[in-house]
């Protein structure tokens, strides 16, 4: 079994950072751009678990921030769902190229 | 309470407390006619707690007496560093009692004066105002401060000149007067700053004294500094050429000119050259042309005075006049000591608080019952209608006459003492003060003829009145006459109680501590200086005054204003004020327009430029509203964009 | 690390002090769940949750001035709470800042009535919990707490953004708003992801000391750590509107409600403002001698300052829409804030300090009158205040106050902070001079020049409503051809005058606001 070092990680998580990024910048269904942001937050959530596993002083710390994060991730989604929800009761769409009633 | 800076900040906050009161009664229509409690009851508690910070400053011992307040820092940049701070010393409790107490007894006479007026809250709210301003100057350690309270004289004049702003005449008085005295504190402004330079930064009044008295800079910034303070003074204190403002400032309802000329306004100026004095007496130059700009102004206004057929009229020009004595005397400082000098010049402005607010509170009287018109070709012979009036206007006529015994005789004459003493003494400048001295004798014998045939004019001969008067015009009810009696008291013995005998300002001002460096900078024992009183001058200035009131007697006891042909030209001269509005009108007033006309054409060519520069911001805003073009996606690319720039400016910064 | 049992019973000695001063947040919780619970009982629906909220905000306030300058654990860690928060008198200021403006704003939506009656309750919990999350923003000491205020601040802003139900608008403006401000949390934790890997720990302190000394000492700094910074500063820059990711911050505005949008452009950048100058402070603090920290961050921070300032002016200057145009503003005033930020040094703080005072009295008052226009006229343009000094004094001579305000005309208290935002900046330039760098003179310089341009071209905008507002005609006309009265309610007319008299006093006597900003900043 290959033991994988820290750089690894932290190269699939930036991996990770730019698949969500380029999610956000190019998806036109809002879930879609969710989906994006939820892999931004996994980007973030892989270090903290990786450094967490490789950093001694950030053993504990590192496992909290990561259980706190996907806490609030839900809490976000959750939010965010809402939200789209009534975006779709008024526009009957969530297609996010229809939100351009506000511009200029 | 040992200590007067309590009581003179609680004598400042009550007009405070009573604008606000004032004014916001005045936004109920029940209680608007009751506008008057709080302003009245605030006065006469600043007058009464004035009283108690004089008797303090009189108990106080030493050679110097001051009480400064804490000092709260108001504003601080760079080296500017103003304090909110009070002092009270001889000169500011002085006029800060002259001032409440004047004011109170003008307030007395509004209630019955205004009643029924449209504005009646905002007019007590605004009398509020202005004394609170007036005593904000009067009180302020910091020439800043001393700014704010004269920045807010000169709003509520503008205001209450503009008090029937549906009248065009009073709009434009109004504006007339915020305008002229205006140049006038672009002057003084000029002369803060180049003494806040030269004086180590500083604006309190103690420390730049101190400072400037220590390191004089050279004569000429020190004399351009002085002459642009005294800029000031000219404009707020209606001296030549900036006095043709105050004529036009009766506009106001009656009590306000009695506020502006004998309390709260004009004597600002005289305040101020006082208070700076140690400034002035390092300057020779300076003092020589505040004595002439006051002779010259005395007398300019009293020739003017002497045909005016407006009753109000008359009274602005002597008041104009009566400034130009007291900067006559401030004038005087140098030659004479500066405690004799402020002495003379306070003293006057006392004795002429009580007698101008007592003329012209009278005249308004006048006006109550003449149904508004004031014109003395339209009305004589009052005395039998308004006994009560007609013997108070006369008591006010005669202290402003110089008649032997009441107050504007001894100040007046202390005075032309102290121009005579100068013209003794002034060494380069003795042929100059000589002339003012002239000036000064002159002036007193116009003044008595000009007072009086007013006097006469309005109150002998056969009873007439004006058809606006009805036929019920009759005298003023008590509410108006009481503080003209008070006011006539007061007109009869403010002098002879104080001065020359009693000394009872001359031993104060000695000990206020401006005086007391001005008089070590002329290095002046202080005690040995008390004014005395010169029978010999006295004579001569009685003689003048008692025959210009026999003259005046002689031509007008008809009360019938008749010209002799020879004196016709001076008199057409004097009529029209010497054409003063005239030459303006054509020296300034014409070249400003054509200045004004060739302005516009360059204004248009500005504008078009203007125009186009203005344009560019509105195109590139208009540029950048198509990147806002509300898509989510085109958004977020731009911001993953932005994080590119950075990101890569952070990668190729740290590999260096 | 476990702390171990010595440290342990010193954080329990000490946990009754951290709780005292944590005692604002804690009643901030109480209230959101008793309004949480008064919904259970029908009788007291009749209670008026807004009064409620007002209430608790209140006795926050109170409790939190009360405390006078409590600062907790020196012993173990600096800091309340093991570390987590650090609660001085610099967050003392902004907490305070924080609850007077919520306090505020339950006021104001009282008088304008803006969530009905049913929705009174989720509305107050909504913004009772955004203020905990910004006060945490501003007290945290923590990344963890970074990250956990601005996600406690931003979820509920969310929701308030598309409050107004069956509005397209408003749900647009939510929609944007939670895209982009998810994917910015997301940012600023990637960030924090890679600051925590590298030092080991979330501890703000030792992250800005290990980074100062990087930056100040060595050569050549690390990728890593850099790259972390600059995905944090990301995440500020969203919640600040900094350019280039100012986009959503227009079309939020727009399509909340006014009193939101309030909420927003105060609350929200001041907490951001104080979490930014807080961190920039420990990283000045870590190395106060260097100029090369200035050399790096400052011109970058600089630059932003200039693009955000120019974009915020230029485009409100083409505006229709009121709340817009004070969007854009609001950019204007984010760009004006990091000029101050950028300076690096704590007389610039200072000033941001007492400019966010300003700030919350004026903008508070021109979203108060957009709010009063938009439910006596129906519409928030520019147009609807065509001769509104007619129609109402109150809120006509108000409106002018508050914009001439924000343009920074004296004697307001705009011009107060701008002022000292300027002299700031400009003393920032003599003393790098001084301290050998003219590059940064010459860079502060440009920055002065730019502010001053910038306030310039802001008149365009500014004075445009005024004109408006004075000169033009009304259009809503009885039949003799008088401006109609607006009919405002007086309790939002006495809101209004209230607030412009602030703002004059503010104007006139600020030192010692100046004081308690400098002693906050220490």
């Amino acid at each position: 079994m290959v033991e994988f070092g820290f750089p690894a990680f932290l190269v699939l998580s930036a991996f990770l950072f730019a698949c969500g990024l380029t999610c956000l910048a190019t998806k036109r269904n809002a879930i879609g751009i969710l989906m994006g942001v939820e892999l931004i937050l996994n980007a973030a959530n892989l270090n903290f678990v990786a450094a967490a596993r490789f950093v001694p002083t950030f053993r504990l710390e590192g496992q909290v921030f990561a259980v706190l994060v996907i806490v609030l991730a839900a809490a976000e989604a959750a939010v965010a769902l809402a939200i789209f929800l009534n975006f779709y009761n008024n526009h009957a769409t969530v297609n996010v190229e229809n939100a351009t009633d506000l511009k200029g | 309470m040992s200590d007067p800076t309590n009581l003179a900040l609680l004598a400042l906050g009550l007009p405070l407390l009573a604008t606000i009161l004032a004014a916001v009664m005045g936004t109920c229509s029940t209680l608007a006619k009751w506008a008057h409690l709080p302003v009245v009851t605030a006065f006469a508690g600043s007058a009464i707690l004035a009283l108690l910070v004089l008797s303090k400053v009189m108990q106080a011992t030493g050679s110097e007496v001051a009480f400064l307040s804490t000092a709260q820092t108001w504003f601080h940049a760079g080296n500017l560093q103003v304090d909110f701070q009070i002092t009270v010393d001889p000169l500011s409790a002085l006029m800060l009692m002259t001032v409440t107490f004047v004011g109170t007894w003008i307030a007395v006479f509004s209630v019955g004066y205004m009643h029924d007026d449209p504005g009646y809250a905002r007019y007590f709210s605004l009398m509020a105002l202005f004394v609170f301003s007036m005593c904000l100057l009067i009180l302020a350690s910091d020439l800043l401060l001393l700014v704010a309270g004269w920045e807010g004289v000169g709003l509520c004049s503008y205001l209450l000149i503009g008090y029937y702003y549906a009248k065009p005449s009073a709009a434009a008085a109004a504006r007339k007067a915020f305008l002229v005295t205006r140049l006038g504190d672009v002057g003084m402004i000029l002369g803060i700053f180049l003494f806040w330079q030269a004086g180590g930064y500083h604006t309190n009044f103690d420390k730049l004294f101190a400072h400037i008295t220590a390191n004089p800079p050279d004569s000429v910034t020190l004399t351009t500094a002085c002459l642009l303070l005294f800029c000031g003074a000219i404009g707020k204190s209606a001296q030549f050429p900036l006095y043709v403002w105050l004529p036009d400032a009766m506009e106001g309802p009656t009590p306000v000119s009695a506020l502006i000329h004998a309390a709260t306004m004009v004597t600002a100026g005289v305040y101020l050259l006082a208070r700076a004095m140690p400034l002035f007496v390092l300057s020779p130059d300076a003092q020589i042309v505040v004595a002439l700009i006051g002779g010259f102004t005395a007398i300019l206004s009293a020739f003017i005075a002497l045909a005016q057929h407006d009753l109000k009229r008359v009274l602005a020009y002597s008041t104009v006049s009566q400034l130009g004595y007291m900067f006559m005397a401030l004038g005087a400082g140098g030659p004479v000591s500066a405690n004799l000098v402020v002495t003379a010049a306070i003293f006057h402005v006392f004795t002429h608080a009580f007698f101008k607010a007592l003329l012209f509170l009278s005249s308004g009287s006048v006006m109550h019952a003449m149904g508004n018109v004031i014109d003395m070709r339209k009305f004589g012979g009052l005395r039998t209608l308004m006994p009560v009036t007609h013997i108070t206007f006369l008591c006010g006529a005669a202290a402003l006459a110089g008649f032997p015994l009441l107050s504007g005789f001894w100040s007046k004459d202390l005075i032309i003492d102290m121009v005579y003493q100068a013209s003794e003494h002034g060494g380069s400048h003795a042929t100059l003060y000589g002339l003012v001295f002239l000036t000064a004798l002159v002036t007193a014998f116009l003044t008595a003829f000009y007072t009086f045939r007013a006097y006469f004019l309005t109150f002998w001969g056969e009873l007439r009145t004006p058809p606006e008067a009805g036929h019920h015009a009759q005298e003023s009810p008590l509410g108006l006459l009481a503080p003209l009696i008070v006011l006539a008291f007061g007109a009869v013995l403010a002098g002879i109680t104080v001065e020359p005998f009693a000394h009872g300002f001359s031993n104060l001002l000695v000990k206020a501590p401006s005086v007391v460096l001005a008089n070590s900078v002329l290095h002046v024992e202080a005690e040995a200086t008390h004014p005395h009183f010169d029978f010999a001058l006295a004579g001569i200035s009685t003689l003048l005054a008692l025959s210009g009131m026999a003259l005046a007697w002689w031509h007008y006891r008809t009360g019938i204003e008749t010209v002799p042909a020879a004196l016709k030209s001076v008199y057409r001269l004097s009529e029209n004020k010497l054409y003063v509005d005239e030459i303006f009108n054509g020296m300034f007033v014409k070249p400003a327009e054509w200045l004004a006309v060739l302005s516009r054409l360059c204004d248009g060519l500005l504008d078009g430029v203007a125009r186009v520069v203005s344009f560019i911001p509105r195109l590139i805003g208009a540029l950048l509203k198509p990147l806002q073009n509300g898509l989510v996606q085109f958004y977020a690319l731009g911001m993953v964009l932005g994080l590119a720039v950075f990101l890569t400016v952070v990668v190729v910064r740290t590999s260096q | 690390m476990l702390p171990n049992s010595e440290q342990f019973s010193a954080l329990l000695s000490t946990l009754s002090a951290d709780l005292v001063a944590f005692l604002p947040e804690l009643i901030l919780a109480g209230g959101i769940t008793l309004l949480l619970f008064l919904r259970l009982f029908p009788q007291l629906c009749r209670v008026h949750s807004g009064f409620v909220a007002a209430g608790v905000v209140a006795l926050a306030l109170t409790t939190l001035l009360g405390n006078g300058h409590v600062t907790t654990n020196a012993d173990w860690e600096p800091g309340a709470f093991t570390g987590l928060l650090r609660l001085d008198l610099f967050s003392q200021f902004l907490r305070g800042l924080l609850l007077l403006f919520t306090l505020l704003l339950l006021l104001l939506c009282d008088q304008t009535g803006i969530p009905d009656r049913d929705d009174s309750a989720d509305f107050c919990v909504l913004l009772l919990g955004g203020t905990l999350g910004l006060m945490l923003m501003t007290s945290a000491n923590h990344l963890l707490m970074v990250f956990i205020g601005l996600e406690m601040a931003s979820l509920p802003s969310y929701a308030l953004a598309g409050f107004l139900k069956g509005q397209r608008t408003g749900s647009e403006a939510a929609l944007k708003y939670v895209v982009y401000g998810a994917a910015s949390a997301g940012v600023t934790l990637y960030g924090i992801s890679l600051l925590t890997a590298v030092f080991g720990t979330g501890n703000l302190v030792t992250v800005t000391q290990g980074l100062g000394h990087m930056i100040a000492d060595s050569e050549s700094v690390p990728l890593l750590p850099m790259a972390g910074l600059c995905f944090l500063f990301v995440g500020f820059g969203f919640k600040l509107a900094a350019v280039p990711f100012q986009f959503w911050l227009p079309d939020v505005f727009e399509g909340a409600a006014a009193e939101v949008s309030a909420f927003l452009s105060v609350a929200s950048k001041a907490a951001a403002v104080g979490l930014t100058a807080r961190v920039l402070l420990l990283l000045q603090e870590a190395n106060p001698e260097s100029v090369r920290l200035a050399e790096t961050l400052g011109i970058a921070l600089a630059v932003v300052a200039t693009i955000t300032a120019t974009w915020g002016n230029l485009a409100a200057l083409t505006q229709t829409n009121l709340k817009r145009m004070l969007g854009y503003s609001t950019i204007a005033h984010a760009g004006y804030m990091l000029m101050a930020l950028s300076t690096l040094r704590k007389d610039g703080m200072a000033a941001v300090l007492v400019y966010l005072v300003m700030y919350l009295v004026m903008n508070l008052g021109a979203f108060a009158v957009v709010a009063v226009l938009r439910n006596r006229t129906g519409a928030e343009t520019i147009a609807a205040c065509r001769g509104l000094i007619a129609r109402s004094p109150a809120v006509g001579v108000s409106l002018t106050i508050f914009l001439a305000s924000l343009l920074g005309l004296p004697p307001l208290g705009g011009f107060v902070g701008k002022f000292l935002v300027f002299s700031a900046v400009y003393d920032a330039g003599q003393a790098y001079a001084v301290a050998g760098s003219p590059t940064l003179e010459w860079v502060y310089s440009l920055l002065l020049g730019v502010g001053i341009v910038n306030t310039v071209v802001s008149a365009g905008y500014y004075l445009a409503v005024l004109r408006s507002a004075g000169l033009d005609e009304a259009e809503a006309t009885d039949a003799s051809g008088h401006a109609l009265p607006l009919g405002e309610p007086w309790g939002v007319a006495v809101y209004l005058v209230g607030l412009s008299i602030v703002l004059l006093i503010l104007g006139l006597v600020w030192n010692p606001l100046i004081t308690l900003a400098t002693s906050a900043i220490r």
